[in-house]
């Protein structure tokens, strides 16, 4: 800002000296009586941030905390997590900044991937509309069938057009039959029988997508959740606002869900609300959906894993705007 | 649960898991001009915030001429020195300042080595700060004059920034210059201004509407003002006998000024 202070007889002889001086886009900051008559003090600046290049750029961008903090300020993660994941980085120490970045999201936050321990317990989807609940149960059933297992497939989205349908195909293709149900006592039926039937693989239930703020919808899916004594597993598109992903997780959190599945990494790529909703809610993560493609599957996150997500290139330009594509 | 509700509870759960616990409780003392008695300000806010009852450490953040050490006529056996060199943790340099009721952090004057610490090592110990802070009330955090490195790093913990200014143009200059970085960086949410040594309260506001003005016209934003504190010959008196102003001279228009910042930032934060 340059700042000067013009002292004439009148106030328009002052204005005058100010133009001359400074030029027509000078501000008048305050004006007072003086000795010699009427004092002006104007000041100029420009708009654009300081041009010394401000904070970030004096950083040197080899500095492993700099680069996490670049990369997760560009994911659009809260300040104060942020923060909070540098610091438990730093705890550790480790030389690169992904690394680093991994140590501090393992200090963070919990993991618990979907194929880590046998579901003792029916897994079943939820979340909002358009979540990727139907691709992600498809997802799950074919890696079971990979892994050998017979899983039991069945939906409770049943009032949606082509809900069933596109489920339908992927679960034909696998060689399974899909169950459905259109009430929780069927549902509970259909898992019982599942049971008496000795079966091998997991139970897998795909639900609707409900409006979490609707109290008959929550009530709804607690009284499915509970018919079936399923574990809840929130399913949240990452790209979402910040903190109607964090609503959004508590409400499914009290609903009874403790893991949070990503979803849209193929056309989102910014993370921040999904580190934020996890945070808030206390989910763990557990796996991430990249793509639509039911043949890419679903990666099992850990820490590591996730650092790989968040910072999938390590060159600076990565770092300074956005994270590069996700692989 | 209704919108606003869960929204009251997001709020609520943000505020528990973060912000790092020690943000809440740092105020930092910024001015971009050297000179224009930040660091007298430093000292009398942490005395004043003692008086009130307040657990309070003074951090000598000015790493490149630390000086409340000097200021205050105390000679510590151990300081931020001794803590960059890795010879004692940051809590056991901390010193206790018996006249004033408050601790204090020592820097160390003419290392000139300290003023360019790499990030990192910033870093570090703005986490070590963060870490000891949440053993006080209120800890008061004196910057370096200028917008260093050291400085933008530092002032990423505090929960408030006051920024001292006086009534000379270059003062009003350089912490336009030093909002101006805060602001568009977004190194600080709650930016506050402090006019000092002026002729009296009429001319001490109308230094902050020179400086507010520059704000909403240049940067869009209207940093609110902390408090205006009387040119007072007091000060220069007990900076020269070495002592804090609220021990030598507590019945003073400077002393009632700062005692009255203290007051409005406890009420506010």
């Amino acid at each position: 800002m340059r700042l000067r202070t013009f002292t004439a007889k009148t106030m328009p002889e002052a204005m005058a000296l100010v133009r001359d001086q400074l030029g027509g886009d000078a501000v008048i900051l305050s004006t007072a009586r003086s000795a010699g008559g009427i004092s002006v003090t104007a000041a100029l600046d420009h708009a654009e941030p300081a041009d010394d290049g401000g904070a970030e750029a004096m950083l040197q961008q080899d500095d492993p905390f700099e680069t996490i903090q670049e990369t997760l300020v560009a994911h659009g993660t809260p300040a104060p997590l942020v923060e909070r994941l540098i610091g438990a980085a730093l705890e550790h120490g480790a030389d690169d900044a992904r690394g680093a970045l991994a140590d501090g999201l393992d200090a963070a936050f919990s993991f618990a991937p979907l194929a880590d321990r046998p579901a003792k317990r029916p897994l079943m989807l939820v979340g909002p509309p358009g979540a990727g609940k139907t691709v992600s149960i498809a997802k799950l059933a074919t890696r079971a069938v990979l892994a050998g297992q017979k899983p039991t497939v069945i939906s409770t989205d049943t009032v949606r057009a082509g809900g069933i349908a596109q489920l339908e195909s992927f679960i034909c293709m696998l060689d399974l039959e899909l169950y459905r149900a259109d009430g929780a006592s069927q549902l509970a039926r259909l898992v019982a029988d599942a049971g008496a039937a000795g079966a091998d693989g997991p139970v897998l239930i795909d639900s609707a997508g409900i409006n979490p703020y609707s109290a008959s919808d929550r009530s709804e899916l607690a009284g499915f959740l509970v018919a079936a004594g399923a574990e809840p597993v929130l399913v949240l598109p990452a790209g979402g606002d910040i903190f109607d992903s964090i609503e959004i997780a508590h409400a499914f959190a009290s609903l009874g869900a403790t893991r949070l599945l990503t979803t849209r990494l193929d056309m989102v790529h910014r993370l921040g609300s999904q580190l934020a909703a996890a945070d808030a809610a206390r989910l763990s993560f557990c796996d991430a959906s990249l793509a639509p493609d039911i043949a890419k599957g679903l990666i099992p996150l850990n820490a590591a894993a996730l650092a790989r997500l968040l910072m999938p290139e390590m060159t600076p330009a990565v770092a300074q705007t956005t994270p590069e594509r996700v692989r | 649960m209704t919108i606003p509700a869960m929204m009251t509870e997001a709020v609520k759960s943000a505020a528990a898991t973060g912000p790092s616990p020690g943000r809440s409780n740092i105020l930092a003392v910024a001015s971009g001009k050297g000179g224009v008695g930040k660091t007298w300000f430093s000292i009398s806010l942490a005395h004043a915030l003692a008086k009130a009852g307040q657990r309070t450490l003074l951090f000598d953040g000015d790493l490149g001429l630390a000086n409340i050490d000097v200021q205050l006529g105390v000679t510590p056996h151990r300081d931020l020195g001794s803590v960059i060199a890795g010879q004692t943790t940051m809590a056991q340099a901390v010193s206790h300042f018996d006249e004033g009721g408050f601790d204090i952090l020592a820097g160390r004057s003419g290392s000139g080595n300290l003023a360019t610490l790499a990030p990192s090592r910033l870093i570090a110990l703005r986490s070590e700060l963060t870490a000891v802070a949440q053993g006080y009330d209120r800890v008061v955090l004196d910057l370096g004059a200028g917008i260093e490195r050291a400085v933008r790093v530092l002032v990423g913990r505090a929960r408030t920034c006051l920024v001292v200014a006086t009534d000379e143009p270059t003062s009003i200059t350089d912490a336009y210059a030093f909002i101006k970085v805060a602001a568009l960086d977004r190194l600080v949410d709650d930016i506050r201004i402090v006019v000092n040594m002026a002729g009296g309260a009429r001319d001490g506001e109308r230094t902050y509407a020179t400086l507010r003005k520059a704000c909403r016209e240049f940067l869009k934003i209207e940093p609110p003002l902390a408090g205006i504190i009387r040119r007072d010959d007091h000060v220069k008196d007990c900076i020269r006998h070495q002592c804090s102003l609220l021990t030598r001279h507590p019945n003073t228009d400077a002393a009632h000024d700062v005692e009255a910042i203290a007051t409005l930032l406890a009420a506010s934060l």
